[in-house]
């Protein structure tokens, strides 16, 4: 039987806005396993991001609690959490969001540099041979395309070896050829490390490439299809 | 209905068509109010016209208020000086369309005669209606001969009479109601001058004097025309007159003339009143810089804001023209409201800054009217010019599909409107100032200031910034952070090292700017003169003195000599050309002796005496009025006595120390033959003040025969001004620093507004490291500013102070140290307050993604 890597149970989250309170999430359970891919879908608005959000310990919900690897991180604080998001979880955007004044290789290095790694730069380096961007090693992100931001941002968060990876619709940005590279890279890279796995996305080509495929309506997650 | 519905609807569509810009114009009216960095931004531009407002409201008052009690010591707001009398009522040109009157003073270095004999005084004759914005404090005897003390004016001089102040009274051995020589003509003394208000400007202050009526003048048959008069023509009207009547008096006076006002002339105070309004320049100058450093840091971040809208408007068919003149327009009408309502502000403000930061001066309240906000609307408008216009124009000419791809890379291109502001700003400065000169000289040095803040933060932070490859983790990513970003520090930086340069000047003027002449003489002198203390009574003077806590300041002994020949040739027939030192010399002299050199003399010829063979040591603009040289013979009666002795030595006297100055001293023992009598100074403590007039009573019963002249008020008047000045400078200085905090409240909104916080924070960085990396990264930044403002400050005030205030700059290392601590803490402070500000919102992947 497969470890449970993540846990939520009984997820509630609400939002203020100018017309009153918006319920997005209304009582969520998940469980992922180890070295499981896992793909939320909905359509927009449906509150994806923010149950990613939750997910990775980016945010508290309301009601409700999430385990990662056997840690309760819904009643931790912001540091607490902020230490589990470094020692276990990796994150990709959208938007790629690296770092503007640093290069490829510095953004990749980032967390390696932060979090006491001995030898950054080198690892640095290997992921980028690895993700084959050795050549962009020192071009700033405005020098880069969508797609080689994007496995820049991948190689960021596996840079760790987290036990899970979240990934908010990665390809989103992307045309449909950069977008399957991406992915192509990302699966490669879940295959290797055997982490565990988590997107939101729309792409229904990527969600079938997943393990599990749950479907966010009305605040509730719904099993779609293995 | 429904057919009106659609025809208005047809209307205002074709309306829209035919007017895009009306409805582009109230879209991003609305939008931009909306915008809190566009609110930023109009928030600066409303805080520079305060600062600037308030600086040039308090500055102006100040200033009229200085030259006020400038133009009191001066008798009134505008002199013509003249050392041959002019004709009378030379003034009132022949059609009389100025309508003025003036007042006349006549003054000469004369010799008269009293009861002790001939002695040299200071003349003075003067009009009926001296003084002229002021008032003479007379000592006169009643019917009981009690003494009375009255303010009058030379209207109550009547003819043949004449006042006299107590040194001329004492040297002269005269009282009121004896009669005293003066040229041909007897006068009587019917009353004791106490004070005299023009008195500190004339040039023979420091002789005794005696006053005289104009009218009376004539009779004496002294020669008035032998060039050696001082001629004083006071006036005192309406500006506008006084400038009429300098403009006419190259057609007025056929001869050279000098104007004395008070920021002009050869009198102590102007030098005051121009180091004040060159200091205020400065300032202004500053300030400008410091707003245009928060401006052009608040734009950058307001117009990478409208990137976006203005490219979905381009998408959508507006051209960029459209655009740009719809924010240009919508920009300008912000710069009149807040020039005008931040100009009013400060206005209102003028009591409240005045009563808080100088209560004892009262300043002059400056009238509002529609052409007081035009500066700060220049200012302003200058502002838009700069940094604005450049950027809309530079977002109009990205690519749109670059924007869409959120590659906002946007050059600002036209350094040309840049230049054109800085320019215009020159000829503001030019235009208010007057002055050709002063505004050359800051130009240069403000352009030199930047070029240096700019350029040395620059290689500093580029310096630092290697020092991350030296280092690990949280300080590794700060110091790369700081280097690669040099437009995002180098607006706070240059700012904050021009605040830092801006108040290393200003306080180092406000130390260097009391007049170290008379300031020094007070800790040299004391603050009470006295002279004429017989050797008998030297030792109950030093118990006196001992017994009352006061502080002996120097004692020097004098002998009293009259100068009989040079060389063998009686002194009348020596000194055949005429000077007022020469006038001088026929009467008494001082001569002193002394083992070494005084303190405050150089020697420039010969050496010192040591014995009687050694001779005399004279002053050199003595020896040089009088015609002497090393190893002329001169004889000197002292009593009854001849006393022979030749020169041997010249030596020059410095002023801005000791005022004790001899023209003739010896060797010790050379005079003992003769019965000294003593002067020096006496320090009163500044806490013993309530007693000084016990304290100088006693004095003056205890020691009759002794002259003493009271320093302290003398400085006083002079330590007013220039504790008025201090204050101005109090005042900048703390407007400064609110300018200066008002920039760093700005670059914490800029620099709050990226997401690399969120972006660490998913990472897994802790609130506590993400603290410590502002911490240590505002820091370093603060550190930065300051070490570049005080090397600026050392590099660049020297060259300004000298050609400027014709003082040197120098660094005080505690006062460096203390500023660079205080800063730097600043800027750690600051950097808890944005992680505060950064860390109490959630990581939203939302919020980031809309961001």
């Amino acid at each position: 039987m497969k470890t449970i890597l993540l846990k939520a149970n009984n997820i509630y989250k609400s939002i203020d806005s100018q017309n009153g309170v918006i319920s997005i999430l209304k009582g969520v359970n998940l469980q992922v396993h180890k070295a499981e891919s896992v793909a939320i879908v909905g359509q927009s608005g449906s509150g994806k991001s923010t149950l990613l959000s939750l997910l990775a310990g980016l945010d508290l919900p309301q009601k409700g609690e999430i385990h990662i690897s056997g840690q309760e991180i819904s009643c931790l604080n912001e540091d607490q959490r902020a230490q589990v998001r470094a020692n276990k979880t990796g994150f990709v955007f959208q938007s790629f969001y690296l770092m503007d004044d640093l290069t490829a290789l510095e953004n990749l290095a980032l967390p390696l540099e932060l979090f006491g790694h001995k030898m950054p730069e080198k690892t640095a380096k290997e992921w980028l041979d690895k993700l084959g961007l050795d050549h962009r090693a020192n071009h700033f992100p405005k020098q880069l395309s969508g797609g080689e931001q994007q496995r820049v941002a991948l190689g960021r968060a596996f840079a760790l070896n987290p036990e899970i990876l979240f990934a908010d619709e990665p390809t989103a940005n992307l045309d449909v050829n950069t977008a399957k590279q991406v992915i192509d890279q990302l699966f490669e890279l879940h295959k290797t490390s055997r982490n565990s796995m988590i997107l939101v996305t729309h792409d229904q080509k990527l969600a079938n490439r997943c393990d599990n495929v749950y479907y966010l309506k009305n605040g509730k997650l719904q099993h779609a299809y293995k | 209905m429904r057919i009106n519905k659609d025809k208005n609807l047809y209307r205002l569509s074709s309306f829209s068509i035919r007017f895009p810009s009306l409805i582009v114009f109230k879209y991003l009216f609305k939008r931009s109010l909306r915008q809190k960095s566009y609110q930023l931004f109009v928030l600066c531009l409303l805080m520079s016209s305060l600062i600037m407002g308030l600086i040039g409201f308090f500055s102006a008052g100040v200033q009229k208020s200085l030259n006020e009690d400038i133009s009191k010591f001066l008798g009134a707001p505008l002199v013509v000086s003249t050392s041959l009398p002019l004709e009378q009522n030379w003034w009132q040109n022949k059609t009389n369309t100025l309508r003025i009157d003036a007042t006349t003073t006549a003054s000469f270095t004369y010799g008269v005669i009293g009861k002790s004999g001939y002695h040299s005084i200071g003349l003075k004759a003067v009009s009926n209606n001296y003084p002229l914005n002021d008032s003479i404090k007379l000592l006169v005897n009643s019917s009981t001969n009690e003494p009375k003390q009255f303010l009058v004016s030379a209207n109550s001089l009547h003819s043949m009479d004449a006042w006299l102040d107590k040194r001329a009274m004492v040297e002269l051995g005269l009282k009121q109601g004896d009669k005293i020589q003066v040229g041909k003509q007897f006068f009587n003394v019917v009353g004791e001058i106490i004070f005299e208000p023009d008195r500190l400007t004339q040039l023979q202050h420091m002789l005794p004097r005696v006053m005289i009526r104009l009218s009376d003048l004539e009779t004496t048959g002294i020669d008035i025309k032998n060039g050696r008069g001082d001629f004083r023509y006071l006036f005192d009207e309406e500006p506008e007159q006084l400038e009429l009547i300098e403009s006419s008096l190259p057609s007025l006076v056929n001869q050279p003339y000098q104007i004395l006002k008070a920021n002009e002339g050869a009198h102590p105070f102007s030098r005051i009143a121009q180091r004040s309004e060159k200091m205020l320049s400065l300032v202004m100058v500053l300030i400008m810089l410091m707003c245009g450093s928060a401006a052009a840091l608040v734009a950058d971040f307001a117009m990478k804001q409208f990137v976006f809208p203005a490219t979905i408007l381009r998408c959508l068919g507006l051209k960029k023209k459209s655009i740009t003149a719809s924010m240009m327009i919508q920009l300008s009408l912000f710069a009149i409201i807040c020039s005008v309502i931040g100009t009013y502000i400060a206005w209102l403000m003028q009591p409240l800054i005045g009563g808080l930061l100088e209560p004892h001066l009262v300043i002059q309240q400056n009238v509002f009217d529609f052409r007081t906000p035009i500066i700060t609307l220049c200012i302003n408008a200058l502002i838009i010019i700069a940094f604005v216009y450049p950027r809309l124009k530079a977002i109009g000419s990205v690519p749109i599909t670059s924007v869409l791809r959120n590659n906002l890379n946007i050059k600002k291109s036209l350094w040309i409107s840049t230049l054109a502001s800085a320019l215009s700003v020159t000829l503001l400065l030019w235009y208010f100032s007057d002055n050709t000169t002063l505004t050359v000289i800051l130009t240069t040095g403000v352009v030199v200031l930047l070029i240096l803040s700019i350029g040395f933060g620059w290689i500093i932070s580029q310096i630092t910034t290697q020092f991350h490859r030296l280092s690990r983790g949280l300080l590794k990513v700060v110091l790369r952070s700081i280097g690669r970003n040099p437009k995002k520090n180098i607006a706070p930086m240059a700012t904050i090292a021009l605040s830092v340069m801006g108040f290393l000047m200003i306080n180092t003027l406000r130390t260097s700017f009391i007049d170290s002449y008379q300031i020094s003489s007070l800790n040299q002198d004391g603050n009470l003169l006295f002279s004429r203390l017989p050797s008998e009574q030297l030792d109950p003077f030093n118990v006196f003195i001992s017994n009352n806590n006061l502080t002996l300041k120097g004692l020097y002994p004098t002998v009293s000599a009259k100068l009989e020949s040079i060389n063998g040739v009686p002194v009348d027939k020596a000194l055949n050309q005429e000077s007022d030192t020469r006038e001088e010399i026929r009467s008494a002299v001082r001569l002193s002796w002394s083992r070494h050199l005084p303190e405050n003399n150089r020697m420039l010829e010969g050496k010192w005496p040591q014995n009687a063979k050694d001779g005399v040591s004279v002053e050199s603009e003595v020896m040089s009025d009088l015609g002497l040289s090393i190893g002329d013979e001169l004889i000197f009666r002292i009593n009854d006595k001849q006393f022979k002795t030749s020169i041997s030595s010249r030596r020059e006297f410095k002023s801005g120390s000791s005022r004790m100055m001899f023209w003739f001293m010896f060797a010790p023992n050379v005079l003992n033959q003769f019965d000294p009598q003593y002067m020096g100074g006496i320090h009163m403590n500044q806490a013993q003040l309530p007693d000084n007039n016990t304290v100088l009573s006693d004095l003056n019963a205890q020691f009759p025969q002794v002259l003493f002249s009271d320093l302290q008020q003398l400085v006083n008047r002079i330590s007013a001004i220039m504790q008025a000045l201090m204050n101005i400078m109090s005042a900048i200085l703390f407007i400064l620093l609110c300018g200066a905090f008002t920039v760093l409240i700005v670059s914490a909104f800029v620099g709050s507004h990226d997401n690399g916080h969120t972006i660490l924070r998913s990472l897994g960085v802790t609130k506590t490291q993400l603290i410590k990396m502002n911490v240590l990264q505002q820091g370093l930044i603060g550190l930065v500013s300051c070490l570049v403002g005080i090397l600026g400050a050392q590099l660049i005030s020297g060259f300004l102070f000298e050609e400027l205030f014709s003082i040197p700059y120098k660094a005080d290392m505690a006062q460096n140290i203390l500023i660079t601590v205080l800063t730097t803490l600043s800027f750690i402070i600051f950097g808890l307050l944005m992680s505060y500000n950064n860390l109490k919102k959630p990581i939203l992947i939302n919020q980031m993604n809309h961001s």
